[in-house]
């Protein structure tokens, strides 16, 4: 057998209809841009931009002994609803997701998934890992109007006053499961949507049709990664 | 009337614009009215512009068509309803004018001036109040004819079929507390509130913050910094410091509804926004009340207020000649400010009494010459398309005729209650005092301010509105001053039935005195005069709420606010009681007209796709929606793909599947407590069938249970019961009180993987050209799970068959699905290999009788009856449902129970089609009914699973099936009817 496999993101249908620019990165198929990158950036200084963090791993991790874990992972004691920082792995940027005090989501780079999960798997006891990258797709909305674009899909109060950078919470949005992370990139106001893969196109044709009049604009890898 | 009366000319001629009025001054614009273009000003209403223009019949009447001119001017009302841009039924007075706005009268035909259905109007006798109760119900068959031409006649406004008006939605918002009402009270009391911290949103329904401060030329506060200063000042000065403490202010927002849970609905534009708030001030102010004299409808009769806001926002003048009723200094202060503006004051009709005291503006119109005539009301308004004169009606002297072409009623003020009447503890009060009615107490997330509680000095709104504020930012956290909720009661606060103080504003008598013939209009938006409500009342509709229901008085688009005082006092002066007696009835939502569109904007109704999903496009599949889920029904047709899979290969996406992975060392012993089969003794590597029961015994779902290590499992649910399994299964895996958690963990991985059912007996052929894996019936047999590489993608492998014949249930990554789906149509190209439909699907696992759990089964449906009491393992101590399993069991054996069905097959022979969900009869009536029924392109005959008497779930036994022409007969089976041994799907 000589395949070598390609990843495929949920929306590459929708990328297409858009006329991204397409380019395989890590083994997947990503969108490097829509438009000229300068529109992209004014969409983000002065509006809301959507973007898919393309391919991004995600671990679930469950279990009474997640917090001795935590500890043995050099992730700060976080309380539940919020997000930090941390290293999975020397030299890979990772964030810890507190959903409950017994369940938590690690967030990788793309491929990074893999490598931390044998890592983890050494550990003892009743604390369960599974991959759940396949299932999630996670969308970064960054901009000002990111709140009024969310007031339109989500009923959580995600005002910037109320609902603070790193905060991270589970709910609801147009009638489907939604985790919602607060993570700015400096001083842009950003929010990360994660959802199921299999609703991300419904998703997302709610969102553009929600924010076609708050100057909504797709923006590419490039952008994105310029942000971080 | 007479021959040449100015009142039958429909317009007035254009006036012109006052100087150094509020808002105006802006740029020159057009609109067009009825394709007529009209010159206006930003700034001004579309009424405005239209009135400014000489326009003053805006609309007609709902019932008699009866022509309408500006009542309120400020959105209360129904009588300036419009259609702008396209959208029926716009409250034209408080409607922004813009540059090209198109208006169009509505309601009317041909035009508002010469309306055919005025003749409506001669025709009362025949349309008494509740006629519709009584006439338009015989014949029964006619029905739908009369009610196309009752709703061609009636009604308002018409919505344009095919026409989708963009950008409605809804809008989910919170803040700490709420503020509805931009005026003095609103305004203070939300700077009170953000300036303890909280995050404070304000809701004005005018296009400017201010109230009647907007409106205010005059200086009102008697001391400090403000003192000498008009009120529009001090109204501009507020809103800035709005701005300035961080409030968001939303203007041109109307609260509709305020909802139990702390919900209060708002329309913005084309938003329909939820607003969730902890605390709520209501500040929604006061408005004027018309009275119920003859000819009351006419245009040109109009509230003081209206006239005020057409001289103060816009500048226009609202009349060249005015008679002012009133009760109140208001209406004298008005009188003066009419002729400031060049309107020429006939008289003044002052309802109070000769010895009443007199105050300056009184002596400033005596002085000017306008008579103000006192004990004086009127009693009836004449003209024909507009007012012409009016009489009035001195006590105890002669009545007097004025001629006149603006009558402006100052007559006395109504708390705008709607909104705290709908969360109000109590029903509304009858205040004696004062002739209105006040709303009950509220709960303690509510707080009254302001008019609304009777309060209408300014410093006294100021002082109440900054109170509520505080009260409502103790009460909306303990970060916002350390009081608790609980302490915030309405008691707190003046109220128009506590501690208020005394409004300068007293009551009047809304009811003419002396009644002259002609229509006296109670309710203007439903055409109820003071005839029907008499009428209505002597037939026996002497509750309030009744006679609201049976008249329709308080039914229309103004929601009461122009007549719910005048009702009471009409009931109540019919049977003989006071109107605190009668009450009145409870408002409810909405309090303002709220757009069609806003409310109808919300569409979420989640559609999933499977990772394949655009390729079944591609391959020319007819989609189905099956819960969520897109599905493709079928390719080509059912026949050639019922066929490509018996006999050779075929290819179906089951990504919808439900997916569940349970992990720990206790796995084995939840799926022991939930599952009714024995899993303990499973083997890795094998699969086993499943059903999960309630504690009712009825079967909640079925799936396989693959294990794939000694702690975990792969699970496999229905299509539509993942997320209940999910839930059920986490359900029993939390600990009991006191007791440690479970090691076992549920995860879905529903739509983590793709998944495709490769079937045929050329499948393993096909499959074997993109895996490594050994195929063979020895190293992969039946029932066998195997995790491996196919089309270079990891896999997992279950030899498995919904289907009945030779079959890999194959799940990889979903980034991988459309992937592995090519590569599994390209390597089964030379085998013949079709993709298969749902529909083909259905038909083939029907062959082999398989059940579909809540197709087949439903809530009442049990696995002992359903057929298959083989998958219940008794030798287990304990599972859920287990006990009343065992008691149907029990039942079961010792006795037939009446009534008890079973799950059978039953064939019909060729080609004969029935519908499922037919019914199985004996003797003529209902014993059963059929779940599923396919023709069978393998067998060649009708095939169908149904539920029968026990006593016919014998092999061979006849049943009748009723189909419109007759019942037919068919034959009982308890094998499966295609391959009945399971060679083919074990080969």
């Amino acid at each position: 057998m000589d395949l070598e496999p390609i990843a495929s993101s949920p929306l590459n249908e929708i990328y297409r209809h858009r006329g991204a620019l397409m380019e395989r990165r890590n083994g997947w198929q990503v969108p490097i841009r829509f438009s000229i990158a300068e529109a992209e950036r004014e969409a983000v200084r002065t509006s809301v931009a959507m973007g898919e963090f393309v391919g991004a791993g995600a671990l679930d991790l469950v279990g009474s002994e997640l917090g001795e874990f935590a500890g043995l992972m050099g992730v700060v004691e976080t309380p539940v609803g919020e997000a930090v920082a941390f290293e999975s792995v020397p030299g890979s940027p990772a964030r810890w997701l507190q959903l409950t005090r017994s369940h938590a989501r690690i967030v990788l780079r793309p491929g990074a998934a893999g490598p931390v999960r044998v890592a983890l798997e050494a550990a003892d006891g009743c604390l369960h890992i599974t991959d759940v990258s396949s299932g999630l797709t996670t969308l970064a909305l960054v901009g000002p109007r990111g709140p009024d674009l969310l007031a339109r899909l989500v009923r959580l109060d995600t005002d910037p006053r109320a609902f603070a950078d790193h905060r991270v919470a589970q709910t609801g949005m147009i009638g489907v499961p939604l985790l919602i992370l607060r993570w700015d990139r400096g001083p842009l106001l950003s929010f990360e949507l994660t959802v199921g893969r299999d609703v991300a196109e419904y998703v997302v044709e709610a969102v553009e049709h929600a924010g076609h009049d708050l100057g909504l604009a797709w923006m590419g890898a490039e952008a994105l990664t310029r942000l971080e | 009337m007479r021959e040449g009366d100015p009142s039958e000319a429909p317009d007035a001629p254009p006036s012109a614009r006052l100087p150094g009025h509020a808002d105006g001054d802006g740029r020159e614009i057009t609109i067009f009215f009825d394709g007529r273009p009209v010159a206006a000003r930003e700034g001004d209403s579309v009424a405005a512009a239209l009135y400014a223009a000489g326009t003053r019949i805006f609309t007609r009447s709902f019932k008699y068509h009866r022509p309408r001119g500006l009542l309120c001017g400020a959105g209360r009302c129904p009588n300036c309803l419009m259609n702008v841009d396209g959208a029926p039924n716009v409250r034209s007075c408080v409607t922004p004018a813009r540059d090209g706005m198109q208006v169009r009268h509505q309601n009317a035909w041909p035009s508002l001036e010469i309306d055919a259905l005025a003749v409506l109007g001669r025709m009362e006798r025949l349309l008494p109040v509740g006629f519709y109760y009584k006439t338009f119900i015989h014949p029964r068959a006619l029905w739908p004819v009369y009610e196309r031409i009752l709703r061609q006649v009636g009604g308002l406004g018409v919505i344009e079929r095919g026409s989708r008006p963009e950008g409605y939605h809804h809008e989910y918002r919170s803040t700490e507390v709420a503020v509805v009402g931009g005026g003095p009270a609103g305004m203070s009391a939300a700077l009170a509130a953000a300036g303890t911290g909280c995050r404070v949103t304000l809701v004005e329904e005018e296009e400017a913050l201010g109230g009647m401060l907007r409106e205010d030329p005059h200086p009102r506060l008697p001391g400090g910094d403000r003192a000498g200063r008009p009120g529009r000042e001090i109204g501009a000065e507020l809103a800035a410091a709005l701005e300035a403490a961080g409030v968001t202010v939303w203007t041109g927002a109307t609260a509709v509804g305020a909802y139990e849970g702390r919900q209060l609905a708002v329309q913005r534009g084309r938003a329909l926004i939820e607003l969730r708030y902890e605390r709520l001030v209501l500040a929604t102010g006061a408005f004027e009340r018309p009275a119920v004299f003859a000819g009351n409808d006419l245009p040109g009769v109009m509230l003081g207020t209206g006239a005020q806001r057409l001289m103060r926002l816009y500048g226009v003048r609202p009349g060249q000649r005015a008679v002012v009723a009133t009760a109140h200094d208001g209406g004298l202060e008005l009188a003066e400010e009419l002729r400031a503006a060049g309107v020429e004051v006939v008289a003044v009709a002052d309802s109070r009494p000769d010895d009443a005291p007199r105050s300056p503006a009184y002596q400033r119109l005596a002085a000017a010459g306008v008579p103000v005539l006192s004990d004086t009301g009127v009693a009836k308004a004449y003209g024909g398309l507009r007012l012409s004169h009016v009489a009035v009606a001195p006590r105890g002297r002669s009545l007097r005729w004025l001629r006149c072409d603006l009558l402006c009623l100052s007559l006395g003020w109504e708390p705008a209650l709607a909104l705290l009447s709908q969360n109000a503890a109590g029903e509304p009060r009858w205040d004696a005092a004062r002739g209105i009615y006040a709303a009950g107490l509220g709960d303690n997330e509510i707080l009254a301010a302001g008019s609304l509680c009777g309060v209408d000095d300014l410093v006294a709104c100021l002082e109440h509105g900054e109170a509520a504020g505080r009260a409502a930012a103790r009460g909306s956290g303990d970060h916002h001053g350390g009081v608790g909720g609980s302490s915030i009661q309405p008691r707190n606060l003046p109220s128009v039935v506590e501690s208020g103080p005394s409004s300068s504003r007293p009551a009047t008598v809304l009811i003419a005195e002396t009644r002259l013939d002609g229509r006296q209009f109670v309710c203007v938006c439903e055409d109820v005069t003071v005839k029907d409500i008499t009428r209505a009342v002597a037939e026996g509709f002497d509750q309030v709420e009744l006679l609201k229901r049976y008249s329709t008085a308080s039914m229309g688009p103004c929601q009461g606010k122009m007549c719910r005082v005048a009702v009471g006092e009409l009931l109540a002066q019919q049977i003989g009681e006071t109107p605190a007696a009668v009450g009145t009835s409870r408002a409810r939502p909405p309090a303002q007209p709220v757009t069609l569109g806003a409310l109808g904007a919300a569409h979420a109704a989640p559609v999933r796709r499977t990772p394949m999903h655009h390729r079944h496009g591609a391959l020319g599949a007819r989609l189905m929606n099956l819960g969520e889920w897109k599905r493709p029904e079928v390719y080509s047709s059912v026949e050639e793909e019922c066929r490509a899979v018996r006999e050779g290969v075929g290819l179906i996406d089951v990504s919808t599947l439900g997916k569940l992975e349970v992990v720990g060392k206790d796995a084995v012993a939840l799926l022991e407590k939930v599952y009714t089969g024995r899993f303990a003794d499973l083997r890795p590597g094998r699969v086993r069938y499943g059903v999960a029961c309630d504690d009712a015994g009825i079967i909640l779902d079925d799936g396989t249970f693959a294990r794939l290590g000694p702690e975990r499992w792969f699970i496999t649910t229905t299509s539509g019961g993942v997320e209940a399994m999910d839930q059920w299964l986490r359900w029993w895996s939390a600990p009991g009180p006191g007791g440690s958690p479970p090691c076992a963990h549920v995860t879905n991985l529903t739509a983590g993987l793709a998944a495709v059912n490769l079937a045929g007996p050329r499948s393993r052929e096909v499959l074997s050209r993109l895996t490594d894996l050994d195929l063979s019936p020895e190293a992969f047999p039946y029932l066998g799970a195997r995790e491996a590489t196919v089309a270079a993608v990891p896999a997992l492998l279950l030899r498995i068959g919904f289907v009945g014949e030779l079959g890999y249930e194959i799940h990889v990554p979903a980034e991988y699905g459309g992937q592995v789906w090519d590569a599994l149509l390209e390597a089964g190209e030379e085998s013949g290999i079709r993709p298969f439909g749902v529909e083909a699907q259905r038909v083939l696992r029907l062959e082999k009788g398989h059940v579909i759990v809540g197709h087949d089964t439903d809530a009442l449906s049990n696995p002992l009856d359903a057929g298959m009491p083989w998958v219940v393992k008794w030798e287990k101590d304990d599972f859920v449902g287990r006990p009343s399993l065992l008691r149907l069991s029990a039942e079961r054996q010792e006795q037939e129970v009446e009534g008890q069905l079973r799950l059978v097959g039953f064939t019909l022979p060729g080609d004969i089609w029935i519908p499922e969900r037919s019914q199985v009869v004996e003797g003529g009536q209902p014993a059963g009914r059929v779940t599923s029924y396919r023709v069978s392109p393998t067998l060649e005959q009708g095939i169908g699973l149904a539920w029968v008497p026990t006593a016919s779930a014998v092999e061979g036994a006849a049943i009748r099936i009723a189909l419109p022409g007759g019942a037919i007969e068919a034959a009982v089976t308890l094998r499966p009817f295609y391959d009945p041994e399971g060679f083919r799907v074990r080969s």
